[in-house]
């Protein structure tokens, strides 16, 4: 669990955009795995985590939807002076920033990288982020990832390739080229 | 650079990104772990047949489970409806009885529809003995 905790965790926060919520998925997630699955083999519980931790996100998403649906609806009556044109994505962005502990000097290109390789993963489509973060950040296979998904491999292999397309056309707009960056 | 090359590159920054998560959460994440790996018991085998999780020894976790207060109700009803009916036939026994009396007794049939039966069976029990 230590080792997949922390990735669990940013998988939440790309899809869901509040850490506060994130660690309550996060939370929610290890303990239904554990009282729920305990009689399971150990090396089915990374799949069966990962089928409860994106259950748990989608029904989050679903949720706040919904909420933000009735809240949308009643501040349509009450709020009709204020800025239409307020951009989430904008919000979101400079929380992220801020998130971002001021680096040493050296570290500070790296930095940069990082946000926009968050930020990128955050635009993603929700499918496309999570077969891409199952696939190559879990790495399960297609089958695997398929079945966490509830969906077919040829659909994984699709969703993956769109968001491999996606990510390097939006690093490609920032000027990060990965084959430039040596990883650590 | 191929789809898997660049997934792999993304994915080791995505490693990056997970190793800076702030202390705090660092924190409260291990926190969660722990409350997990507490809620967490070994599975346990009942009888060498079925694997079950440890927690189903735990009569208060048991306890609080629906199912359970569900499976106990389907089997106290199963009991109650495979229960013989007892009562009935100790009911029809005694009403033979009191048939084979009436009939091989010495009154016939017709004295017990009389319309003055009831009043002499009063007069009988009042009698002294």
């Amino acid at each position: 669990m230590a080792s997949v905790e922390r990735r669990a965790f940013k998988q939440a926060v790309f899809a869901v955009k509040d850490d506060e919520a994130a660690l309550d998925i996060v939370q929610d997630s290890m303990l239904r795995l554990a009282e729920k699955y305990g009689d399971r083999p150990i090396d089915e519980l990374p799949m069966l985590f990962q089928r409860i931790l994106q259950n748990a996100i989608r029904d989050w998403v679903r949720r706040t939807k919904v909420r933000s649906t009735w809240t949308t609806l009643f501040s349509s009556f009450s709020n009709k002076d204020e800025d239409d044109e307020f951009d989430i994505l904008e919000s979101l962005a400079i929380e992220q920033s801020s998130n971002i502990p001021v680096s040493p000097h050296g570290q500070l290109e790296q930095a940069q990288v990082l946000t926009a390789i968050e930020q990128a993963v955050e635009k993603l489509p929700g499918r496309q982020r999570q077969a891409f973060m199952l696939r190559y950040w879990e790495e399960f296979d297609v089958a695997e990832t398929a079945k966490v998904m509830g969906c077919s491999e040829g659909s994984v292999k699709t969703h993956c390739s769109r968001a491999v397309n996606a990510l390097s056309i939006m690093l490609r707009a920032k000027g990060i080229s990965l084959d430039s960056i040596v990883t650590k | 650079m191929n789809e898997n090359d660049f997934s792999k590159k993304f994915a080791s920054y995505l490693d990056v990104s997970a190793a800076n998560v702030s202390a705090d959460t660092a924190s409260r994440l291990a926190k969660v772990r722990q409350q997990a790996l507490a809620a967490y018991q070994p599975p346990v085998r009942i009888l060498g047949l079925i694997t079950v999780s440890g927690q189903m020894t735990d009569p208060s976790y048991v306890a609080r489970k629906p199912v359970f207060w569900l499976g106990v109700l389907g089997l106290a009803t199963a009991v109650w409806a495979l229960q013989p009916p007892a009562a009935t036939d100790d009911l029809y026994d005694e009403a033979g009885v009191v048939d084979a009396k009436l009939l091989t007794g010495e009154l016939p049939i017709d004295a017990f529809l009389d319309k003055d039966f009831a009043t002499w069976v009063q007069e009988q029990e009042a009698a002294p003995q």
